[in-house]
Formats: C-alpha cells, sequence, structure tokens
C-alpha cells in the first residue's frame, strides 16, 4: 500500500455569509471575495504541506484543476507540481488531473507534462479528466463536444510523448501538421497516467 | 397536429404537419416544437411544417453537425428534400437564427422570412439571463413576460419526460454554447437576404435583448418591425395568435 497527501487548495477565507448572498460558489461568485493579500499566505502554506508530506515520506503528493472557484485556488495544477519539482525529493508528484476538453492546444499539456518530467527527476504520475460541468462555462468550451475532445486530446498526448516526431495529427477537434515534442518524457514509455 | 419523419439525406427529421395552403416551415426555439398558439393560429392559413431541429428532443444530431453553418445547410437541404415550389421559412429564437442563417447562403426556396427574437447576433448589451445558467423552474420563468402562462409551461413540463428535456438542453448547448446564441459574423452576412422579410421581438426578452432587433433592421433591407409590448422571450405562446396575424399580413401584403 502506498500514501499520497492530495490537496484541493481551497481558499479557506472565504467569507461564508458572503459567499450564501450567491448562487454558487463556483463559475458566478464575484472575484472580490477573494483577498489577495490572505491568497498570498495561502499558496504559500498550502505550498509548504505539500512539501511537509514529501518531507513525511508520503509515497506522493497530488494536485488537481479547478477554474473560478473558492472551491480550489488551483487553475494550472502544472505551476504548483513546477515548485514542487524543485522543493520536494523524493515523493511522486501526481496531477490529477489535467482537464483535456477545456484546452484548445493539447500538445501543449503534452510539452509541460514532458517538462515536469525532466524537472521532477522522473516522478510525476500524470491524470487526465473531462473537468466538472461549472469548467465549461468558465472556459467557454462547449460540454456536447466533451467526450468526442478528450478522447481525442488524451490520443494526442500519448503520440506525442512515445510517437517519433514530427508526426501529423488530424482530428475531427485537433488538428496539427508538426507534432514534434522537446523535450520528449524521461519516463518510458511515457509518464504514468 | 399530424407527425410525420422526413429523410433527409440520411438523417431522419421528425415534423409536425398542420393546415392547408402556402408552406410555411417554422424552426422552433429553444426547447423543441410544439402545437403552440402560433403554430395553430399560422395552420389556419398555412401548411405549416414545424421539423425537429437535429440535437432537439427527440432527434439525434449527426456527428458532422456542429455548428449553426452546418444546421443552415442542413434547413436548405429539407426544403429541397420537401420539394416542389418555394415556401415561406420562420423561425423562433435559435431557429430564428438558423433561418436567418440558411437565408444568408441561398434565398432561391424562400418566398418570405420571419425571424420571431431571432438568435444570432452579438448582443450590445448583455442579456439579463444566461439560459444554461438556470434551474428548470428558473428558466421557464426567465421565457416568459406573463407569469401565469409561466405556471402553466412548468405545469405542463413536468409531465414531460426528462430525456426530452435534457436533449433540448444539449442540443441548444451543441450549436449555441459560444458565443452564447450567437454568431460573430452573422450581422456582416445579413445583408444577403433579399426576400420579404419580418421581425418580431418581446420587449421583456431576457433571454436576446430587445435591442438586438436593431441590428436586424438595419442590415436586412425593407424589413418590417413588429414590437411586443409586455412580451417575454416566448413570443410562440405569449403572443402567438396576434403574431400570427401579423405574419400572415405581412406575407399577403409582400406578394
Amino acid at each position: 500500500m502506498q500514501v499520497y497527501f492530495f490537496h484541493l487548495m481551497p481558499y479557506g477565507d472565504l467569507d461564508i455569509a458572503e459567499s450564501d448572498k450567491h448562487n454558487s460558489a463556483w463559475v458566478t461568485i464575484p472575484n472580490t471575495c477573494f483577498d489577495p493579500s490572505k491568497g498570498m499566505k495561502l499558496y504559500d502554506r498550502y505550498i509548504g504541506e505539500l512539501e511537509l508530506a514529501d518531507q513525511l515520506g508520503f509515497d506522493g503528493v497530488c494536485v488537481n484543476e479547478h477554474h473560478q472557484t473558492a472551491y480550489g485556488l488551483m487553475p494550472a495544477p502544472n505551476l504548483i507540481a513546477a515548485a514542487l519539482a524543485r522543493s520536494t525529493k523524493q515523493a511522486k508528484i501526481c496531477i490529477l488531473g489535467r482537464a483535456l476538453p477545456l484546452v484548445s492546444n493539447p500538445v501543449m499539456i503534452a510539452e509541460e507534462f514532458a517538462m515536469l518530467d525532466h524537472m521532477s527527476g522522473g516522478r510525476i504520475i500524470t491524470g487526465f479528466v473531462r473537468g466538472i460541468g461549472s469548467e465549461y462555462f468558465s472556459n467557454s468550451v462547449n460540454p456536447t463536444f466533451s467526450h468526442e475532445r478528450f478522447y481525442e486530446a488524451h490520443e494526442l498526448i500519448l503520440k506525442a510523448w512515445t510517437d517519433p516526431g514530427p508526426f501529423s495529427y488530424q482530428g475531427k477537434h485537433y488538428q496539427f501538421d508538426y507534432v514534434n515534442l522537446w523535450p520528449r518524457p524521461v519516463q518510458t514509455p511515457h509518464p504514468p497516467v | 397536429m399530424q407527425e410525420t419523419v422526413l429523410d433527409v439525406r440520411g438523417t431522419n427529421v421528425r415534423m409536425l404537419t398542420a393546415g392547408t395552403g402556402p408552406r410555411l416551415l417554422f424552426l422552433h426555439g429553444i426547447d423543441g416544437p410544439s402545437a403552440d398558439p402560433l403554430l395553430e393560429a399560422l395552420a389556419q392559413r398555412f401548411t405549416v411544417i414545424a421539423p425537429e431541429i437535429p440535437g432537439f428532443t427527440r432527434s439525434l444530431i449527426p456527428d458532422w453537425m456542429m455548428s449553426v453553418s452546418d444546421a443552415a445547410f442542413f434547413t436548405l437541404d429539407l426544403i429541397t428534400a420537401l420539394g416542389a415550389s418555394k415556401l415561406h421559412l420562420a423561425g423562433h429564437s435559435i431557429g430564428g437564427w438558423i433561418a436567418a442563417e440558411a437565408a444568408i447562403r441561398s434565398t432561391t426556396a424562400l418566398a418570405s422570412l420571419s425571424l420571431l427574437a431571432p438568435a444570432g447576433v452579438m448582443p450590445r448589451q448583455a442579456p439579463a439571463v444566461d439560459v444554461f445558467l438556470m434551474s428548470g423552474e428558473e428558466g421557464v420563468r426567465a421565457l416568459f413576460h406573463d407569469q401565469a402562462l409561466a405556471d402553466e409551461e412548468i405545469a405542463a413540463r413536468a409531465q414531460l419526460p426528462l430525456d426530452i428535456t435534457l436533449q433540448n438542453r444539449a442540443g441548444l448547448a451543441r450549436l449555441a454554447w459560444t458565443p452564447r446564441m450567437a454568431s460573430v459574423t452573422l450581422a456582416y452576412w445579413l445583408h444577403r437576404i433579399d426576400v420579404p422579410t419580418f421581425i418580431a421581438w418581446g420587449e421583456a426578452d431576457k433571454i436576446l435583448p430587445f435591442s438586438n432587433h436593431e441590428i436586424f433592421m438595419r442590415e436586412i433591407k425593407g424589413a418590417q418591425f413588429k414590437a411586443l409590448p409586455h412580451c417575454g422571450h416566448a413570443i410562440p405562446r405569449e403572443r402567438g395568435a396576434e403574431v400570427a396575424r401579423d405574419m400572415t399580413a405581412f406575407i399577403d401584403g409582400a406578394k
């Protein structure tokens, strides 16, 4: 059995009484409810907690992706993973996960993960998700193509990691004339998904 | 009303038809086709043909239909499949957008065009509500100015199978998610519409701002406009009989 430490990085300072005036803590809750000076302290604390988990011997630390919400302050989990790549030493770094259908360029996700694989010394574990409904409002992506975009982006990323480049990828939602990852990932055949 | 199914190049289209007279093809609004007061009144003078837009109600959307542009070309194919001479094209909301997009592509088969609170142009003011961000009851209330009619509609929808409601929502999202209920370029092409055009809009429309009519009126030469005071987005239900009279008079006068 392995034990992993999963952080969701909530905005713990949310004024609940103010929040209750709005329909949801997602998408439409005004960002005036977010205090940057408190946010800076929260990021310091949360990244510190992930680093402590590494020092305490957890097998891995996990981050995830949510947008425009008090529920979590990690719209870009790869940024947290990048910080952890340098400041942690032994724990796996799990990005669970990137929401594939939300992006117009899945190759960039393949590139970022390949970079993280190098920067962490081959310690990353990747995860791919579709994202919950609110993400399709926040990212202005059509939810009715979510399944199609997920499977297509998933296929494209695995090919980008494993197939010799340059190659061409022509899908229904994603078309690339040149897929040629620099760097290729460290782990073989590719980082665990 | 009679229900039929037409094969349009391999896609089955369910249609309600009613009445006799010149043919009028009516493309429904965001909640699929229904035997509303508008269609009932139009059927007094026209052979009304009201298809389900693919993706709505019980019609699956073909894989290749990814946008209103595709739906517009499909509408022209549907008109071809219906055969014979010109017909009157009309649409409400999302259906009005598709009708306008069909008309900018070709008016060869059209005798006239009627657009009731059509989607399709980028609003200068933000809509009061987002159709996709409301619960079922809240969403119905936002459609109506007359909340007594909203009460009736809420009761009627409670009897509908849930999968039809969800299918209508998914069908609308497929065509109208981004930009919401609009096209960046439609306004630029509206000048191509060269058939008699009638436009009506509810002054209390919360879904698509009343002021959107100015863009259609500016770009479509000679279009006739009818403002509907105390009317929300649900024109066919709130003012169906009145608008049917106006449309009929307009079509008669345009001959």
